[in-house]
């Protein structure tokens, strides 16, 4: 990747002999580098401040929450809620239905773009191409509330335009279907503008490439297969590991709105469970313990696919 | 040289730039000033409201008070909204206002016991608000937690709310128009829904009369599970009841509506309707504002025949409201008992609401407790929540107030935007009397019908009362148990009045709420251990 490159090309070239100091070296770099750094210091200050400041917060999952002691002033309780949780009814149906709707949001919403980005590029008509990127990419920007009354509407029984195709009960209350009904309108809300980066990918393909290659007789499937796709391989396998890192990450916001009691039995995830046992019953100390158990599955997916990514087609994130 | 100093200049001025930016955040930091400017004690009162576009400071109540405490109000307000995401936050930082209405429950109060100051301290300095707890025993009960200590003063809206928050609707025009009794049981109600149905009643010519709505399954308000007082189980569905969670107690008892047959009978029923497209059959999956477009409709031609809501004119609005009455509450069969007939008994919840809280850092706590004396007396405490004397409502004298219907009902039909109206602090007696109280005598209207059933109901033996009131720590396994209970269970509810089934799947059903695992013996153990404290 180009972060190689730089960096490698950054790294200053170094005596062998009379080695400094590693304090006259820092002393060094900052007397030569100090404008640079001072550039990125809001950067750093910001990233700092609201990062990793309030990761100190954590520790409140440990604790039990006194509200006169503060969020890290609480009586020391070790594990106490993650075992709460891990025992808690609810723990199984809650990580089948997280990991169920972002997984297949995850694949879904990884191969629509690229197929779509595959499809737009082969449009000649550069009007025609602004016009169809920019239909596809609209829905992105309708907010989700707004989504999902679509979707009750869309769905209503009998009278909706997808609704009556599906008998006389709305799709919105059924247990098997709630998962495709998401990760659907997730795929055709953002596929067009997730199919942005792809496009950006392909356009910076070589055009000789395409001569060389019809010129060897290849047929416009073969020029997908030989020329674009590898193209826009890189891309793929970067966008692939940051979204690793949300693979227990179902957006809060659209499926609560999409809960009802026909459906919650397939969509009480753990974002949803957060907020019920922290905003709603105010247990602190418990919600943080499930939100920080969260994101350790994340960030474990999140390390392992960059390895297995880095080990196997040479691009990774760090 | 010359360079140099010009790189030192640019430094400067990018380090005064960032001291710049760095000033408005120090300004959060200050603490307020606690006299104003002519010396007199600042009190800051922090309030919920509906509608937050007639500022409090502006009202003839707001210089009563402060005539009263020889102070400055400093009025926060808050709508509604907002406060359900400022709440936690607010608590958690510690941020508590030296007078709060409304923004606060028993179970806050467990939680951040050191956050609330005991008021009951301080009871020499409220002659109005002793009164108050002389004149209704279950205010005083109300506020009292386990240690005597009064940390939460409840309000009392007077009579005009003495009323259940929940009644049944039918619409009598339709009802005359075919020539029908009105419904005494669940299968007469049954025969007139399927009349509804099919004889169209609201003449339109066109078969879209939709005979019985509900919004949802919950113990919660306007629940079309108030069936359940059919047959003897009393349900309390306000607030924070422990009906509201699903308990019950009968002979002393603490049970869960939820193992029990009378629920199951209630959900048969439902499924019948349901099935009979006599409920619509996507009650559970449509979008809110559906509901309200069946029921208030175009304002003329009715829709919906039968409904569970607070007043008609809530329900249908005001054009529609006079089609409709409140139905006595129905027998099961026509075998059942009239003694067992009772119904939501939600009247306390209704009439007395946890209001006022202080905070125990108050600088000025003498203004403080001038001020919660002067609300508890009877005048201000009828501009509270009506509106002031004289902008918007008169005193005739005799303890008599007049609404001035014109001004007070410009924006809405209640006096919420001109008043602090249902999030006041105060004691509406019961020798005042409110002329032109729509929302009042609208409601009491609808009580009629179920005033005898709630005459047989005991308030203690029947229902768990408002002021049995658990620990902070066993709200917590309460409030986890009843999130894993009605995940399942609700599911089940839902799923069975939808598309039936109870009948096969109820034993089941049975076994699996009785896990251990979720907890609801241990709840029935909570509740029945706080019940006994608190009754016997």
């Amino acid at each position: 990747m180009s972060t190689n490159t730089i960096s490698a090309a950054s790294r200053p070239v170094q005596e062998p002999i009379n080695k400094p100091s590693p304090f006259a070296r820092i002393a060094d770099h900052f007397r030569r580098y100090w404008e640079l750094w001072l550039l990125t210091l809001p950067a750093l200050v910001f990233v700092g401040l609201f990062a990793y400041v309030p990761m100190w917060g954590i520790q409140l999952a440990f604790r039990e929450f006194d509200p006169d002691k503060g969020l890290t002033g609480g009586d020391f309780v070790g594990f106490k809620y993650f075992n709460k949780f891990f025992r808690s009814p609810l723990f199984g149906e809650i990580m089948t239905n997280t990991v169920r709707i972002s997984l297949w949001t995850l694949v879904m919403g990884f191969i629509f773009p690229i197929i779509l980005a595959l499809l737009i590029n082969q449009i000649h008509s550069a009007r025609v191409k602004g016009f169809v990127q920019t239909i596809t990419y609209m829905p992105h920007f309708i907010s989700i509330v707004v989504i999902v009354s679509m979707l009750n509407i869309f769905l209503a029984p009998n009278t909706g335009i997808i609704g009556q195709f599906f008998g006389d009960e709305s799709l919105m209350g059924s247990t098997g279907a709630i998962t495709a009904v998401y990760w659907i309108s997730e795929v055709w809300q953002h596929c067009g503008w997730n199919a942005i980066i792809y496009l950006a990918a392909l356009s910076s393909v070589d055009t000789s490439l395409y001569e060389a290659a019809k010129l060897d007789g290849a047929g416009r499937l073969q020029l997908i297969r030989y020329v674009d796709f590898p193209a826009i391989l890189p891309t793929c396998g970067v966008l692939l590991i940051l979204n690793m890192g949300s693979v227990l990450n179902v957006g809060f916001d659209k499926i609560f709105l999409m809960q009802n009691t026909l459906n919650l039995p397939a969509t009480e995830v753990i974002s949803t469970y957060v907020y019920k046992i922290g905003m709603i019953n105010f247990q602190f100390s418990y919600s943080t313990a499930i939100g920080l158990f969260n994101t350790v599955v994340n960030f474990v997916f999140l390390v392992a696919a960059n390895a297995i990514s880095k080990r196997v087609s040479n691009a990774s994130i760090f | 040289m010359e360079r140099r100093s010009l790189r030192i200049r640019r430094i400067m001025a990018s380090a005064m730039t960032a001291v710049a930016l760095c000033v408005p955040l120090a300004g959060c930091g200050n603490s307020k000033p606690t006299v104003d400017a002519d010396g007199r004690p600042i009190v800051t009162i922090r309030v919920r409201r509906n509608v937050t576009d007639n500022p409090m400071k502006d009202t003839e109540y707001s210089k009563q008070l402060e005539t009263a405490c020889d102070c400055t109000i400093d009025w926060e307000e808050i709508a509604d909204s907002s406060w359900g995401q400022q709440k936690a936050p607010k608590m958690v930082a510690n941020d508590f206002p030296d007078i709060g209405l409304t923004l606060y429950d028993p179970t806050d109060v467990s939680r951040y016991p050191n956050q609330f100051e005991d008021i009951g301290a301080h009871l020499d300095e409220l002659p109005n608000v002793q009164a108050f707890f002389e004149a209704h025993p279950v205010a005083r009960k109300m506020a009292e937690n386990s240690d005597g200590q009064i940390k939460l003063l409840p309000s009392d809206r007077g009579k005009g709310y003495r009323v259940s928050a929940t009644h049944m609707f039918i619409n009598k025009q339709w009802l005359d128009k075919l020539g029908l009794k009105m419904p005494t049981t669940w299968d007469e109600l049954k025969t007139v829904l399927e009349a509804f149905k099919t004889k169209d009643p609201n003449g339109n010519g066109k078969a879209d009369e939709i005979p019985m709505n509900i919004r949802s399954l919950g113990f919660g308000l306007w629940s079309p599970l108030v069936l359940l007082n059919s047959s003897g189980v009393v349900t309390n569905f306000m607030g924070s009841s422990a009906s509201s969670q699903g308990y019950y107690v009968q002979d002393g008892k603490v049970k869960s509506y939820y193992t029990s047959e009378e629920l199951k009978d209630v959900i048969s029923f439902l499924h019948g309707l349901v099935a009979e497209r006599l409920i619509p059959k996507d009650t559970f999956t449509r979008d809110d504002s559906q509901y309200v477009a069946q029921t208030v409709n175009d304002g003329k031609t009715a829709l919906t025949g039968v409904t569970f809501g607070w007043s008609a004119y809530s329900e249908y609005g005001n054009s529609l409201a006079n089609q409709y009455v409140s139905v006595p509450p129905l027998k099961k069969t026509a075998s059942t008992p009239e003694s067992d007939v009772k119904w939501d008994y939600s009247q306390d919840a209704t009439e007395f609401a946890y209001s006022l809280s202080v905070s125990p850092k108050a600088a000025n706590k003498q203004a403080v407790y001038k001020i919660v004396n002067a609300m508890y007396g009877e005048k201000l405490s009828v501009e509270g929540y009506f509106g002031s004397i004289p902008t918007t409502l008169s005193d005739d004298g005799n303890h008599t107030y007049t609404i001035d219907r014109e001004k007070a009902y410009a924006e809405y039909p209640d006096t919420r935007a001109i008043a602090l109206q249902d999030r006041f602090a105060g004691w509406v007696p019961d020798d005042a009397t409110i002329v032109n109280d729509d929302n009042a005598d609208q409601v009491t209207e609808a009580n009629k019908a179920v005033e005898d059933a709630l005459n047989r109901v005991d308030p203690t033996g029947d229902v768990i009362p408002i002021y049995v009131r658990p620990s902070s720590d066993d709200l917590d396994t309460l409030s986890d148990n009843n999130t894993s209970i009605g995940n399942y269970a609700n599911n089940q509810l839902a799923k069975w009045v939808q598309r039936g089934g109870i009948d096969k799947e109820w034993n089941t059903y049975l076994k699996n709420i009785a896990e251990p695992t979720l907890g609801l013996e241990e709840n029935i153990a909570i509740w029945q251990k706080y019940y006994d404290q608190a009754v016997k």
